[in-house]
């Protein structure tokens, strides 16, 4: 019943076509764009020390193991004694998330280039390029797929297969990337120009961090409260020995 | 051929070569075997390179094979810059700046104060504030053993962005050139209160204890290490080595055990072997009264280790060497 | 003869084993180790207080009369014709330096004999203790680049 459905090949060239290259143009435009728009984030040192300090931390609580009791109960003493560096006092940290006006910047650039030309354009495709089948996935698919596929056209008897214009446009915005990266270049160029500029940010560094440091600090505190030595070598001569 | 003049920069080139730049060397263990493959590899290539100056990809992924690696092959890279990257930097597309920085510190490392100099000025062309680049630049005073010039470049930087931590570390890598060492243990404990999760640092603390003869201090910084870093048997055989040499009984026996850790991470390190020779013979020989049973599973560990010496010495096909080495072992 | 070694020089273990090797590779063939040399890292660190180190000790207390040489490298400039080596005497157990040390060296031209081992990137040929515990095959004797070295001379 599908075979005889014929799609006009002047649809590859006004419809199929160009919703590829205007999606594949617009990534590229964004990209761009946000470089222009990214402020550099300033990391106030407080919160570098406290991220590494949750990183130290955490790797004495998971490789205890692997030194002696004594040295752990030393370490655990300075991480958590009164006044120690998890039970530090700070003065409480009065401003959050929608005071700080950088961070409300930074939230309107990142809304800026990544959800506002989603819809201006996608809504723009569909008012366009509304109703046109643009393509065929070799292959049969269950009915399941029509919504996903077939958005926009409402025909209960097309086969599933078919792809509808708006599918296409929604196709290429998530299957693109590799081939942005295959333009812009491994993790794309303008990034690695970026780091250039910057500093190479040390892993883990303030990017996950909340403005308030006592939450991750209460619960290192606690998880090194709890953690047992169990010292990991007591074994290990008598099982090489024992190989022979 | 060397004008006299040059020749004696050479001269101090090598000599300097060790300290000045390689901010905070890690610790690789070089594979000789390899490093004799590339550098046939190179001579092969270089005989190719007489016609053509671009630079070929294999010279890239050969610079970018050191950069992974952590490898500290300055000559090899000055030589390459040399033969073929100087003469087309453009040519270089998006690896450009990253191999510049490369070369640079490969030519202060060297002492080809110019070919770093050049590197600069290409860099700060792309990028006229960045603070990567002046750390760069106060490196060419540093090696040129300007040292005010270099800490007054860096303190700028500081100024400006107090998270710098290259910045941090670079001033302390020149108080350790001007010998101050106490000082640069000072600002490195201050380093490691805000950054306390940089593991170079902590290594490069432990390095400095060990020169100073601190050796408890050096042990807690390589458990410091061994903590973030558990399956390195390096580490481990580093931190028995310390422990060794504190000497006493207790030590001794942590050296051991950390030593039999080494050899579990990795069967093929055969320093950790004689450190288990050395620790158990040091224990039997401090204690006269050691109890029977002690001492006879302590033989037996001493030639467990034996033998396995000398396999790997058959292993390794040194077989000239392996009669000497068990004879100098059993005296 | 000389037998480098690089690595932590301030930790005993690798030393001694070292140390066991070359006495027992000296022993054999009727040589005694007759001094230590160091080349410190730091270009301006001469002094013979830090280079006076366990090795040094130990090879004082079988040699009664082993020397302690330090590269001096803020001295390696040809022009000024002075020695770039700073040379103490064990006595009694102690170092003691030599104001002005009268070295002759066995051929007309060392400057010459480095020069021309330089050029050739000889230093890529040496192997030290620690490159050799790293891969057993490798010689720490470094038999051919001695004999190179004694060709030059």
């Amino acid at each position: 019943m599908t075979a005889d459905l014929i799609v006009d090949p002047q649809i590859r060239f006004w419809v199929f076509l160009p919703i590829v290259i205007i999606t594949f143009l617009v990534g590229i435009l964004r990209h761009y764009i946000s470089i222009l728009l990214s402020s550099q984030k300033k990391v106030e040192i407080q919160q570098l020390a406290d991220s590494q300090l949750i990183l130290r931390a955490r790797a004495l609580r998971e490789n205890c193991g692997y030194i002696s009791k004594n040295s752990f109960l030393i370490r655990r003493q300075a991480f958590n004694k009164e006044d120690g560096y998890l039970t530090q006092k700070r003065p409480p940290v009065t401003q959050n998330m929608m005071t700080d006006p950088s961070m409300m910047t930074d939230m309107l650039k990142g809304n800026l280039t990544n959800v506002l030309p989603m819809i201006i354009i996608g809504g723009w495709i569909n008012w366009m390029f509304s109703g046109f089948i643009t393509t065929k996935v070799p292959f049969p698919l269950t009915l399941r797929f029509k919504s996903m596929l077939q958005r926009g056209i409402e025909l209960s008897h097309l086969d599933a297969s078919w792809v509808s214009s708006a599918s296409w446009y929604f196709l290429n915005v998530f299957g693109l990337r590799s081939i942005y990266t295959l333009v812009l270049g491994e993790n794309n160029s303008a990034d690695q120009s970026r780091q250039m500029q910057e500093q190479m940010q040390m892993t883990g560094a303030a990017s996950g961090m909340p403005a308030d440091p006592k939450i991750p600090f209460k619960a290192e505190w606690e998880g090194l409260e709890i953690v047992e030595h169990q010292w990991k070598l007591a074994d290990v001569e008598r099982e090489l020995l024992q190989e022979e | 051929m060397f004008s006299r003049n040059e020749h004696s920069s050479v001269i101090r080139a090598l000599a300097s070569s060790v300290h000045q730049t390689k901010m905070f060397a890690t610790f690789a263990v070089r594979d000789t075997e390899q490093v004799r493959l590339e550098m046939d590899d190179r001579q092969r290539h270089k005989a190719q390179n007489i016609y053509c100056t671009k630079p070929t990809s294999k010279d890239l992924e050969q610079l970018k094979r050191y950069r992974d690696n952590n490898d500290r092959r300055s000559r090899e890279v000055v030589q390459i810059w040399e033969d073929t990257i100087s003469s087309s930097i453009e040519n270089l597309g998006k690896e450009k700046h990253i191999v510049l920085e490369q070369v640079c510190i490969a030519a202060v490392d060297t002492f080809r104060l110019n070919i770093a100099q050049r590197c600069i000025q290409e860099l700060y062309k792309d990028f006229p504030n960045s603070s990567r680049v002046k750390i760069l630049e106060s490196m060419v005073y540093e090696a040129d053993e300007n040292y005010n010039k270099a800490l007054h470049v860096l303190n700028d930087i500081i100024k400006q962005d107090c998270t710098n931590s290259a910045a941090k570390k670079r001033k302390i890598a020149i108080l350790k050139a001007l010998e101050l060492n106490t000082e640069a243990v000072k600002e490195l404990t201050e380093y490691l209160k805000t950054f306390m999760a940089d593991v170079e640092a902590w290594q490069e603390l432990s390095e400095i204890y060990i020169n100073e003869h601190d050796y408890g201090k050096a042990a807690f910084c390589v458990e410091e290490l061994i903590l973030h870093n558990p399956h390195n048997h390096l580490l481990h055989q580093r931190f028995a080595d310390i422990k060794y040499t504190q000497g006493g009984i207790e030590n001794l026996e942590i050296a051991r055990t950390y030593y039999y850790q080494a050899i579990k991470l990795n069967p093929k390190n055969i320093r950790a072997l004689y450190g288990i020779y050395l620790t158990t013979t040091a224990v039997l020989n401090s204690q006269k009264n050691l109890p029977q049973k002690k001492k006879d599973s302590a033989l037996k560990v001493v030639d467990w280790t034996l033998k396995q010496i000398k396999k790997k010495y058959s292993d390794a096909e040194a077989l000239e060497d392996i009669q000497e080495c068990l004879a100098a072992l059993e005296i | 003869m000389l037998f480098p070694f690089h690595i932590s020089i301030n930790l005993t273990p690798m030393a001694e084993i070292a140390l066991m090797k070359v006495d027992k590779y000296a022993s054999q063939r009727g040589l005694t180790i007759a001094g230590y040399y160091v080349a410190p890292d730091n270009l301006k660190d001469s002094s013979f207080e830090k280079a006076n180190h366990r090795i040094a000790d130990k090879i004082a207390s079988n040699c009664s009369s082993s020397y302690l040489i330090i590269v001096n490298s803020t001295n390696t400039s040809i022009h000024t014709g002075k020695i770039a080596l700073k040379i103490a005497q064990s006595v009694d157990g102690n170092y003691r330096p030599y104001e002005n040390p009268n070295i002759m060296f066995g051929s007309e031209d060392p400057v010459n004999a480095c020069i021309s081992l330089l050029e050739n990137a000889a230093f890529n040929n040496l192997i030290d203790f620690d490159n050799h515990l790293d891969n057993l095959a490798l010689d720490w004797s470094n038999r051919n680049l001695n004999k190179e070295i004694e060709s030059l001379l």
